[in-house]
């Protein structure tokens, strides 16, 4: 870990990656709560997941049709969009069956990226990448993308904080007291997709979940407002992100796992330590 | 004087179940009435009708002499708590305030006032002192009554309720309908139960529904024909009010 450090100070793919994992962090903390509260952990989990047919179409067009501003990222970013509102409007209109529409995009989103990967001709190192995330393949151009990102999602945020908040707590309610329930309900899952895309990088496809729920899953234990679980997420998702870095850069292990099973752990133990308190203070 | 609530021949279909069959009931200012029926009997779903959140496939529901969705802000809602999330991290006072959503400006602040109202909404329900806890650590009785600071908390003209004593003990039962019955001095109410201890004392007009809609002074109640509605095995009435004010067409 040491070696983590001392290599920090020298190579600038490092100090991206540090940096990514951060403003991942931002995102993940603010967003994760919503979806953790809200329990849409599995709406996440399709849009994640769906973005892999638009970052496979996206690397299509860039190499066979020579579409050379067709970044995958871009291609992610319409795919997740596209993805939220089609489950958003499904979940609104429709009330029954809502898990097989999740379902299906979840599938064939990915279904569509495997096969415009295997059409795009050339060397397919990508695949692995975007499953599963590099950190350590961070460019600039990545970092002022998540940073944008971060800015739009917490100046929203920040806007209609209370709206969000009514619309997760009690939809019907919100709805009464003449809150756009569906605006927000739909704004709320682009943001979610946003966050996806935000946290590619870092993660992968395949992970972006675990690190959209188990820091607020964390914090909730220990925070009793909506914002302060927010907060503190954004700090055990900081924590494992750039303990996960440090931890896997010696021994060279992939970083996206590390960082999820640093993050798992910790959950688990949270989880754990707080049922022995709790079957504790009701013994005493 | 023109009706509050109007529901003209009221028909609610839920996918091929009919729900509510031909339901016409009238409610004027300042009545306080309970709709009592079995689980299932569609008392829920008139509440919902009256709110604007299901729609009749047949006939017309009018509030405050305009459609139920143009009404919406100025009725107070208390739904069944066991439609929200027990682990949702919100306090008391945070929950109550949302009942001021909607009234503020376009960028969803809540303000001083917004602030003032939910303490005293808090205040009238005896809850002020836990205002920062956690919502979730509230005891069954105390929810309702953060349900009702919230459906209070935006000075509604009608306050529509459903299965307030639910999880409620017999003492908090008693003080929340002496506080309805302060509250019934400025607004009218509309109350849904199951059970028909509660509609003693100090409601002015009981409807009973199950599917069709038999209102009633409650002294009109006889054993046979709370066994028609409920089956058997249930706890009798108390026959000592004044039961005068019929609101309701009689069905059947």
């Amino acid at each position: 870990m040491t070696e983590f450090f001392f290599d920090l100070m020298n190579f600038s793919f490092l100090k991206y990656a540090l940096a990514a994992g951060l403003l991942a962090s931002i995102a993940c903390g603010i967003i994760g709560s919503y979806v953790v509260t809200r329990r849409i952990t599995y709406i996440a989990g399709a849009i994640a997941h769906s973005v892999l047919g638009g970052m496979g179409a996206a690397r299509y067009c860039e190499v066979v049709l020579g579409w050379g501003w067709f970044h995958p990222l871009i291609g992610a970013t319409a795919a997740a969009l596209i993805s939220a509102v089609i489950i958003g409007l499904v979940s609104l209109r429709a009330r029954q069956r809502e898990d097989t529409v999740i379902g299906a995009v979840w599938a064939i989103g990915m279904a569509a990226g495997i096969m415009f990967i295997f059409k795009t001709p050339g060397y397919n190192e990508n695949l692995m990448s975007y499953l599963f995330g590099n950190i350590l393949m961070v460019t600039q151009a990545d970092i002022w993308l998540m940073a944008g990102l971060d800015l739009l999602i917490i100046v929203l945020v920040l806007v209609f904080y209370h709206k969000f908040l009514a619309v997760c707590f009690d939809e019907e309610f919100a709805l009464l007291r003449g809150v756009r329930v569906e605006v927000y309900y739909l704004l709320l899952l682009c943001l979610t997709a946003l966050t996806v895309v935000l946290m590619l990088s870092v993660v992968g496809i395949v992970m972006v979940i675990a690190l959209l729920t188990l820091p607020p899953a964390t914090a909730g234990y220990f925070s009793k407002r909506l914002g302060g679980m927010m907060m503190l997420s954004m700090l055990f998702s900081a924590l494992f992100t750039t303990g996960g870095l440090a931890i896997s850069y010696g021994p060279g292990l992939p970083t996206g796992a590390t960082i999820i099973l640093l993050a798992g752990a910790v959950y688990l133990s949270v989880v754990f330590i707080v049922r022995i308190a709790n079957s504790r203070s009701r013994v005493s | 004087m023109k009706p509050v609530i109007e529901l003209d021949a009221v028909t609610f279909c839920y996918g091929r179940t009919t729900v509510l069959e031909d339901v016409s009931l009238q409610i004027h200012e300042r009545d306080f009435l309970s709709i009592v029926g079995p689980n299932g009997g569609g008392k829920t779903t008139i509440l919902k009708l009256i709110l604007g959140l299901a729609r009749p496939n047949r006939g017309k529901v009018t509030v405050f002499g305009t459609s139920p969705e143009n009404a919406r802000t100025r009725i107070g809602y208390m739904p069944q708590h066991t439609s929200l999330d027990p682990l949702f991290p919100v306090t008391v006072i945070d929950v109550v305030i949302m009942g001021r959503l909607g009234t503020g400006t376009l960028m969803g602040r809540y303000t001083r006032p917004d602030r003032q109202a939910a303490e005293e909404a808090l205040r009238a329900v005896d809850l002020y002192e836990v205002r920062n806890r956690p919502f979730a650590d509230l005891s069954g009785g105390q929810t309702q009554r953060v349900l009702i600071a919230r459906s209070l908390v935006s000075h509604p003209q009608l306050l529509l309720l459903d299965e307030p004593t639910a999880n409620v003990d017999v003492a908090a039962e008693n003080e929340l309908y002496e506080f309805l019955t302060q509250l019934n001095k400025s607004m009218t109410i509309v109350l849904v139960t199951h059970d028909l201890g509660f509609v003693s004392r100090h409601v002015k007009s009981v409807a009973c529904v199950n599917r069709r809609l038999l209102c009633h002074p409650t002294c009109d109640i006889t054993g046979d024909m709370i066994n028609e509605i409920y089956g058997t095995n249930v706890q009798m009435i108390r026959h000592d009010h004044d039961m005068s004010r019929k609101k309701g067409k009689l069905h059947d």
